[in-house]
């Protein structure tokens, strides 16, 4: 698929990205300087910057960025550890997806967000509750994408092995888990952005510690600034681990079968 | 009078609609010989049957009804090896472990199998490419990988479904002169698809012609053309004369099927 | 000359089953898929009953059909249902109608969704669940609220595929167009609209979820009236397991319903694809 025009060289990118960013950002100190804007709505830029020097040199906010971080780092290791073999398992025998499917389509459908109080009631408002918000928050990417994968694995591709007289194991091995790979790491990606999002919520709604909270708390002070500086801290995280895993995608890029 | 590699009998291929009686006959009924060492084409439109046929003596397919006898490989191996179309080669895998993937299919362990698999790769042609990755070969370096596994299990039958097709005019022509200079190196029985005819006239010792609706054999013509054969041959009348016989067997077709044995 | 030894390669035999025998082979699927669920729904039951899950934290499938019957019975629930209903419906309409045009614009200038990349990007990467605390400052606690978060949930749904797919049009076809001296406004019509329709379907996917999360989440956050609000006063009563999962269960059926609904939309508008699968003769 091409671009519409022709396609876009880095340089421009580059320049007209630099371009709208500083754009936005000079209006946006400009509207609330000239009194267009009100300071409560969105703050201004200054003035997130001086409370991020403050916050950040004095360490407060440290402690909430490592709760939200170990929230993050488990729950989502777990939903890689169980959600990829059950997304292999699923794709490869027909049985088992059979079984599964309606169930996990029917959880798949109920928004997480809705389970955070049961949650709550039976895990507290400590860690563990926000990792089994986080865990379910990226378990259903990670499993459909790499389900997805299984089923595109090339019909040739599993003939060959077949053609030669090699066992189904073997097929499993040697085609089914190196065709998955590119979708394994999509997943991966998908499920990080997802697991943010688990995190989020979960320390909004329950909880006394992470940067969700320090948004939530900071906001019931109409302490916009800070608020704001929360929540693009959030948008540079979720962006950063997009760019990573998408790095590591287009390595595996050359190993993305055809698919006839 | 030669071995017999093949001998198939009555072989049919009958697909039904899951909740009708429709039938479709892929194939009628085969019946075939095919003589060690020869080199036999299966031509024929769409339809006709001839890769079906390919398969069931693969054992990808099971045939509906008769029977067919293959030779043994004189140590413990496969019978047959598959020469596909396109999409043959794994992505992830290098040339030479692409090439060992048939002898590992087959049990042999990954460090014996890519030893093995080396001469062949020579042998088609592509010498120094064995840690290259497919994406890095053309076409036609593709297929000749794709040939180099397939003989890499040293079968004794060698089948080749319209290995050639996804390739363009030039580098077809190329590739069927590199495929007769593998042939007489390697000495195997083909079992060659292809639905053009100066493709089956240049490269057989026969041509099976078959036809479709139903899938049948309705010829099977001698070539007499001496061997080697370099592509000049493609230009002489002898070789227009049977390609305009083998071509008016086509545009008319027998409604019956004609054996193709040599009993 | 020795004989030598042939493998014989045999057509495949065809068992005769009995009826019950081959009606199961046919319909194997079916029949796991709806063993899975009974099995799940029986499972539930029986460890509630036999006291192996807690009742107090889990309920039990009978337990929750009874609840649910009487709460449909009470004018509280349906008020319940109305007020979450309009925040979802007036939430989604509006984020669509402003997203879809809003969208397509951006794609089409070469120059603005340029400059527009990084704050797209941010704003994807950006949780929307961190907007509701600064939502509820702007807004306060009423249905203006949440349906600022519903609209914002599923404005960024729609919006970035919609960007996307304009700019991911075949240029072959901008060609043709062009070569026949078409109007930009032909192109846009003919070519851009109709390939844009599969990205704005999948962005719509996207909002289903979206949406129903935010709903749920801005009437956790201000608890005030809605259908999360009694998922939520139920969760934190005792004794009133089975009348959260009741909540909880609308919303799961709300989800089926409307990914059913995007996958019918997407069948609909690809009616003209033809099949991916194609396999020699």
């Amino acid at each position: 698929m091409r671009r519409l025009i022709r396609p876009y060289t880095t340089a421009e990118r580059v320049v007209y990205g630099l371009i709208g960013f500083v754009v936005v950002v000079g209006l946006w100190e400009a509207a609330v300087q000239g009194g267009l804007m009100q300071r409560s709505l969105l703050s201004t830029p200054s003035r997130i910057w001086s409370v991020a020097v403050t916050d950040f040199g004095t360490g407060v906010i440290w402690r909430h960025i490592f709760v939200s971080f170990q929230e993050f780092a488990l729950g989502f290791a777990a939903s890689l550890v169980i959600g990829i073999p059950l997304g292999l398992a699923i794709g490869w025998f027909p049985r088992v997806d059979h079984l599964l499917s309606a169930l996990l389509a029917g959880l798949n459908a109920t928004p997480n967000v809705a389970l955070i109080p049961l949650i709550v009631v039976i895990w507290g408002l400590g860690l563990e509750s926000k990792v089994v918000v986080v865990f379910l928050s990226a378990f259903f990417a990670v499993m459909v994408t790499t389900y997805t994968g299984i089923r595109a694995i090339a019909r040739r591709h599993l003939d060959i092995t077949r053609s030669f007289g090699g066992s189904r194991w073997l097929a499993f091995r040697t085609v089914a888990i190196p065709s998955t790979v590119p979708f394994m790491i999509s997943g991966t990606r998908i499920g990080a952005g997802r697991a943010l999002v688990g995190v989020v919520s979960a320390e909004i709604l329950a909880a006394n510690a992470g940067l969700g909270f320090y948004i939530s708390q900071t906001a019931t002070f109409l302490d916009t600034a800070r608020a704001m500086l929360g929540i693009i801290f959030f948008g540079i995280i979720g962006l950063v681990i997009g760019e990573v895993i998408r790095v590591l995608e287009r390595r595996f890029d050359a190993w993305r079968p055809q698919i006839h | 009078m030669a071995e017999l590699a093949l001998t198939a009998r009555g072989v049919q291929m009958e697909y039904r609609e899951r909740h009708t009686t429709d039938r479709l006959l892929a194939i009628e009924n085969v019946d075939l010989d095919v003589e060690e060492g020869s080199f036999v084409s299966l031509l024929g439109p769409s339809g006709c049957g001839k890769s079906t046929f390919l398969k069931i003596v693969n054992g990808l397919l099971l045939a509906t009804a008769g029977e067919i006898k293959v030779r043994r490989a004189a140590a413990k191996g496969p019978e047959n090896a598959m020469v596909f179309q396109d999409a043959a080669l794994f992505p992830w895998y290098s040339v030479i472990d692409n090439v060992a993937y048939g002898l590992i299919c087959g049990g042999v362990p990954r460090g014996e199998a890519r030893r093995r698999a080396g001469p062949y790769i020579e042998l088609v042609g592509l010498k120094g490419f064995a840690e290259k990755y497919p994406y890095q070969l053309s076409g036609g370096m593709q297929q000749r990988a794709n040939l180099a596994r397939a003989l890499a299990v040293d079968p004794p039958i060698l089948l080749m479904d319209e290995p050639f097709a996804a390739l363009d005019a030039q580098t077809r022509e190329l590739m069927q002169a590199e495929l007769l200079r593998i042939w007489n190196a390697a000495r195997k029985t083909v079992l060659f698809v292809t639905h053009q005819i100066d493709e089956a006239v240049y490269l057989s010792d026969r041509v099976v012609v078959m036809a479709a609706r139903p899938g049948r054999i309705i010829a099977d013509v001698r070539i007499g053309l001496p061997r080697p054969r370099k592509l000049e041959v493609k230009r002489t009348p002898e070789f227009a004369a049977y390609e305009d016989r083998i071509w008016g067997l086509i545009q008319h077709p027998r409604p019956t099927s004609v054996a193709a044995t040599t009993a | 000359m020795t004989a030598a030894t042939y493998r014989v390669i045999s057509a495949r035999v065809r068992h005769q089953r009995d009826p019950l025998h081959r009606w199961y082979r046919r319909n194997e699927p079916t029949v796991l898929r709806v063993a899975g669920v009974v099995a799940f729904f029986v499972l539930w039951q029986v460890t509630s009953d036999v006291g192996m899950i807690d009742k107090f934290l889990f309920s039990s499938p009978r337990d929750i059909l009874v609840a649910g019957a009487h709460e449909v019975t009470l004018p509280r629930f349906w008020n319940d249902v109305r007020v979450s209903g309009v925040e979802l419906g007036a939430g989604t309409l509006i984020s669509v109608v402003i997203a879809v045009p809003l969208g397509i614009a951006i794609g089409w200038y070469r120059r603005v969704s340029l400059a527009a990349d990084p704050w797209l990007n941010f704003t994807n990467a950006l949780p929307r669940a961190a907007l509701v605390p600064l939502a509820v400052m702007w807004a306060g606690l009423g249905m203006e609220m949440k349906t600022l978060i519903v609209f914002l949930g599923g404005f960024f749904s729609v919006l970035l595929p919609t960007v996307d797919g304009v700019r991911t049009v075949e240029r072959q076809f901008v060609d043709v167009a062009r070569s026949f001296r078409g109007s930009d406004l032909l192109i846009l019509r003919s070519i851009v609209l109709p390939g844009v329709v599969p990205f704005i379907v999948s962005g719509l996917r996207i909002l289903v979820g979206r949406v129903l999360a935010g709903v749920i989440i801005a009437e956790f956050y201000a608890i005030t009236e809605g259908l999360g609000v009694m998922i939520y006063r139920a969760a934190n009563s005792a004794d009133q397991a089975d009348r959260m999962f009741f909540g909880i269960l609308i919303f799961t059926l709300l989800g089926i319903v409307g990914y059913e609904a995007v996958g019918v939309l997407d069948r609909y508008f690809q009616r003209w694809r033809p099949a991916l699968d194609t396999e020699e003769a």
